[in-house]
């Protein structure tokens, strides 16, 4: 009751006296304002054993690995960051593995641990698998070491690291994961194979041959059938003949222009040659019909 | 007797007919000879195949349309209401219409 208050009045007096700042919502315990990231170091070994000789690299500050690290499935990834001062603990220490081609739908992440100065990553195929599935190949590496007391947050891009999982039985390499369904859109759509129809049954050429030659039997048979009814062209003789040539020449033009539409000529070539027979083929009519008319009249 | 009454209808057919002008025959042999071939064309694709579709469609259509147009003005011309002279023209510009979609459509 009464203490409480004087103690925060107390609190805040000093606070003002002081010009320090409010304590912010999340105390980090052994904050040290400006932590500096001054060494990066990665280690590459068996899997659970420390002592086994591994490779090295020594990465300074802002460094990456000059060539993508194999990371197989006997194998483990230490990372070191030394960090200035000592004292100093960052709230965020990432290291985040994304895949090259999958992108970021396909990233692992791993939380560091910090102790004395040094914050470490130990990155494993089997804990990529536990996040992003057997997914294998290249990954883009970077670590990213944040505080709300640094000016700026520190992201370093590492390079490659070339991720291959425990192989099957067989010895073939582990399958990738099937495509997540929002990754689906972005994705190359997979090839598929084209299924041609199967080409048509053709008869043989004579029996094609022969029913072209019925098909003008009928054709025979109406010559035969108009001789027999006494066909004839008295109708033509007259004033009138010309008109009746020009006429029957010009359908004659239209249906072997026709002919040769079907057999070469564009339509777009044919259409003002047709609209030009036509017209002809129009004027002629109406002057041989007009004939026949007026002949018939007079008769 | 049914035999017979064919023979009967058959006769008095071909008397009547017989007064048809000569000019409707004609046309009348027309209509039968584009029949005829349309159905030539379906024989050869029920027998052989319709390979290709569209020039089977193509020649058949243009065969019956043929036939349907020339009945048409058949009925026209034999009706005696209309002026040969008329319904000639308007037939002749249908044919040429039908054979060219015809032609186009065969490919």
């Amino acid at each position: 009751g009464a203490m409480a208050r004087r103690l925060a009045l107390g609190l805040a007096l000093a606070c003002v006296v002081l010009q320090a700042d409010w304590p912010s919502g999340v105390a980090v315990a052994g904050a040290a304002a400006d932590g500096q990231i001054t060494q990066v170091t990665a280690r590459l070994a068996r899997a659970g054993d420390g002592t086994a000789p591994g490779k090295e690299w020594s990465l300074g500050s802002q460094g990456r690995f000059e060539e993508a690290v194999a990371l197989t499935h006997t194998s483990e990834l230490t990372v070191e960051v030394e960090v200035q001062p000592k004292e100093f603990v960052a709230a965020q220490k990432l290291f985040v593995l994304t895949h090259s081609e999958r992108g970021k739908l396909s990233a692992a992440k791993f939380a560091g641990s910090q102790k004395e100065g040094k914050i470490v990553f130990k990155v494993t195929s089997a804990e990529i698998k536990q996040q992003v599935g057997t997914l294998g190949g290249d990954f883009d590496a970077e670590l990213v070491i944040a505080d709300a007391s640094m000016a700026n947050p520190w992201k370093n891009d590492l390079g490659k690291i070339s991720v291959q999982h425990t192989p099957k039985q067989n010895g073939d390499a582990a399958a990738d994961p099937p495509l997540l369904y929002h990754e689906i859109p972005e994705s190359p759509r997979p090839d598929f194979g084209h299924i041609m129809r199967e080409p048509e049954k053709r008869p043989p050429r004579i029996t094609s041959m022969a029913f072209t030659m019925a098909t003008f039997c009928p054709l025979g048979l109406l010559i035969l059938r108009l001789s027999s009814l006494g066909v004839n062209f008295k109708r033509m003789t007259g004033g009138i003949f010309v008109d009746a040539v020009l006429f029957h020449s010009s359908v004659a033009s239209i249906l072997g222009l026709l002919v040769y539409y079907w057999l070469a000529l564009p339509l777009l070539k044919m259409l003002p040659i047709f609209g030009a027979l036509s017209a002809a083929a129009s004027l002629f009519g109406f002057r041989l019909l007009s004939g026949l008319a007026n002949k018939d009249k007079k008769a | 007797m049914l035999v017979g009454e064919l023979k009967e209808i058959c006769g008095v057919f071909r008397q009547e007919y017989g007064k048809t002008s000569k000019m409707l025959k004609i046309v009348d042999s027309f209509v039968i000879f584009a029949i005829a071939t349309a159905a030539v064309q379906m024989a050869n694709a029920l027998l052989v195949g319709t390979f290709p579709f569209n020039a089977c469609l193509a020649s058949t259509l243009c065969c019956l349309g043929a036939a349907i147009l020339t009945a048409s003005f058949r009925m026209q011309i034999g009706g005696g209401k209309s002026r040969v002279e008329k319904v000639f023209a308007d037939y002749c510009v249908a044919m040429i219409f039908l054979i060219f979609v015809s032609i186009s459509y065969v490919g």
